[in-house]
């Protein structure tokens, strides 16, 4: 380093390369560019060497960065996440690339559309990745890697023990390609390493036996699975056992025919707390499975399941905390599996009149966030907003309210919907956000509730009315509510903020 | 060269405090360790280490005490390495701990393991000089390494704005 670090003090004296190491253990962008402002030679070392070389993310394959970092350990051991993943909206998921430092000729004219160069880049850059954490493969519109060789690339990844995440997507079958010069031996299974590994998410049809075996390994540590009910056609899955496993997801429309090893796979996990079932298909789950579910969201059918699995072995109520399924309200009552004080969050699909849901609130005392669709017959009697009142202020505890709009069947214009939404705070003491479509044309907004007790100056409360005031998401929302509440004189004190 | 566990070995620091350690403690710097394969017989004279003062090298010496046994990184490629330790992103609790020592030995600390080449004291040195760096403004990054700012605040304003990103994930 220069002359600029080299003072008095001991800790200015360190030596170029231990200010690399430093560098090189700053994870986060907004961090390094701080430290880039710093001073000229820290700006010099930082620029683009580290500031391009913490998170790649596109969607497209990307054969000229392979190249790059292929050639370049001392930039490619500072990545700590690549992501080819789907589009976000909203421009939240940019395009993030080393530029600056890419050679016209080595790099630009070496990631040629060659697949097996560009595999073998892949696999030397993954090798030099040493502090790689996170690898997210989602669907993309070309595959990253040419299918005969991504068994190369898996088997990089295989090393790459500072992995936490890992996202794999492949829309073929295992490698069958007549002759692969990289790869001898196709049909050996891929020894993964992974030790650190938290979150594996899998999609796609492609997955072989051999590519699989090494992942769900008693020593594994995943936390979070993520898999297409058709992995399971493999029949080892059935016998695994992944202590640590506490979340899981599985994924597909139609898995009838392995629906015998997913039973056993869940009644194998009894550490699963948190389950996400997106298949219509009928389930089958054994007595005693899933006993510290806490979260699931889930279709009709596991409903069922669960309902069945309780009526072999009536004798422990589930305490389901967050429930997300397409029920309506009246079934969710009729439900004898839950333990009515544990939840605290649920969904519902629909619900016919108050009436459900009064009945729900003297259920479930303990509901902190509910979600409610339209009704299934709209009403606009008059009565509404006492109505209203009435209902939400059964529920003692609630938290979070969403889709006021929706459930209340209104019109976005009608003054009613904003006279609620900012009465709401105190029907409710304890609520704490609403979410609702206030406008049209918009997303729906985030309603934030802040309320504060008066205190004089010696910090004692000296009124105990709270004062109330509103945080919302969007300016449009807020001119919306603001012109409203003109129309309803006597709440023009409640403030809104943006 | 295999040598037996008790083996003790002298070594002299720059400020003429002299330890005593086990060869298989001290065989944790891979200077040490290749000093002491390059000498066949047994000397009694210490090792000096003119680069490395009485208080830091108890630290280290506790340091590799600590982790005596634990398989060393082998020379040649950092893959290697990266198989040896359980957690490259995180510092363990006792690491921490031991850590947690003023500025000035932290960064005294750092030197020494460049010097002695212990690359899991290194890597501990400088994850922890990062953590003490996130979330600080320049100025007070400045502070923390003593650095006199070179920029003007026109120059600093235009790095941030050339590199804003709108998140870090």
């Amino acid at each position: 380093m220069t002359s600029d670090l080299e003072s008095e003090s001991p800790q200015n004296n360190l030596p170029e390369d231990i200010l690399e190491e430093i560098f090189s253990s700053v994870e986060l962008h907004t961090d390094l560019v701080n430290l880039a402002c710093v001073c000229r030679a820290f700006s010099l070392s930082i620029i683009p060497r580290h500031t391009e070389y913490r998170i790649i993310q596109t969607r497209q394959p990307i054969p000229h960065v392979w190249a790059h970092l292929a050639r370049r350990q001392d930039l490619a051991r500072n990545i700590r996440k690549i992501s080819f993943s789907l589009p976000r909206p909203l421009g939240k998921n940019p395009t993030r690339l080393p530029n600056t430092l890419l050679d016209n000729l080595l790099d630009k004219q070496q990631g040629t559309r060659d697949q097996l160069v560009n595999a073998q880049n892949m696999y030397k850059a993954l090798e030099y990745m040493t502090h790689l954490k996170e690898f997210i493969w989602l669907w993309t519109p070309e595959p990253i890697v040419a299918p005969p060789y991504q068994r190369l690339v898996l088997s990089a990844l295989a090393k790459r023990s500072s992995l936490e995440r890992l996202s794999l997507f492949t829309i073929h079958g295992p490698d069958r390609s007549p002759h692969n010069p990289q790869d001898p031996n196709l049909e050996e299974n891929i020894d993964w390493r992974l030790i650190n590994l938290r979150r594996l998410s899998l999609s796609g049809r492609g997955w072989a036996h051999s590519h699989l075996l090494g992942l769900f390994q008693p020593s594994s540590t995943i936390q979070l699975l993520d898999v297409p009910g058709d992995i399971f056609r493999h029949n080892f899955l059935a016998s695994t056992f992944i202590p640590t496993l506490a979340t899981i997801t599985i994924n597909s429309s139609l898995i009838i025919d392995v629906n015998t090893a997913i039973s056993l796979f869940l009644k194998n996990h009894p550490s699963i707390q948190s389950l996400v079932w997106t298949s219509s298909g009928p389930i089958v789950l054994i007595s005693g499975s899933l006993p510290n579910l806490r979260h699931v969201r889930c279709c009709v059918e596991f409903i069922s399941a669960l309902e069945d699995s309780h009526q072999s072995s009536p004798s422990a109520l589930r305490e389901i905390v967050q429930l997300d399924a397409p029920i309506k309200i009246s079934r969710l009552s009729l439900l004898t599996f839950l333990d009515g004080s544990a939840l605290e969050g649920f969904r519902a699909s629909a619900f016919a009149s108050v009436e459900e849901l009064l009945v729900m609130a003297d259920l479930f005392p303990n509901i902190e966030w509910l979600s409610l669709p339209s009704r299934e017959r709209s009403t606009s009697d008059t009565g509404l907003l006492s109505e209203w009142h009435n209902v939400l202020s059964n529920f003692r505890k609630l938290k979070r309210f969403h889709d006021i709009s929706v459930s209340l069947g209104l019109e976005f214009d009608d003054p009613k919907i904003a006279e609620l939404v900012l009465r709401l705070a105190q029907i409710c003491p304890t609520l704490e956000t609403i979410i609702g479509k206030f406008c049209h044309g918009t997303s729906p907004s985030t309603i934030k509730i802040k309320r504060e007790a008066d205190f004089n100056p010696k910090g004692e409360v000296i009124s105990q009315k709270e004062r109330i005031s509103y945080e919302i998401s969007d300016n449009k929302s807020i001119r919306y509510l603001s012109k409203k509440l003109r129309m309803v004189p006597h709440l023009e004190a409640l403030r809104l903020h943006a | 060269m295999a040598a037996p566990a008790t083996q003790q070995i002298k070594i002299r620091c720059n400020d003429e405090k002299e330890f005593t350690v086990d060869r298989d403690v001290l065989e944790r710097s891979v200077l040490i360790k290749n000093m002491l394969e390059d000498v066949t017989e047994q000397q009694d004279a210490p090792i000096p280490l003119p680069n490395v003062s009485g208080p830091v090298m108890a630290k280290v010496l506790e340091y590799c005490t600590h982790h005596r046994g634990e398989p060393l990184p082998s020379a040649d490629t950092e893959q290697s390495q990266d198989e040896t330790r359980k957690r490259t992103t995180d510092i363990s609790e006792w690491d921490q701990k031991f850590i947690t020592v003023d500025q000035e030995m932290l960064f005294e600390i750092i030197l020494a393991a460049n010097y002695l080449d212990i690359k899991s004291l290194l890597d501990v040195g400088c994850k922890t000089v990062a953590n003490m760096i996130k979330g600080k403004t320049p100025e007070e990054i400045r502070k923390l390494f003593n650095i006199v700012n070179d920029f003007t605040p026109e120059e600093e304003a235009q790095i941030k704005k050339e590199n804003e990103w709108a998140e870090d994930r």
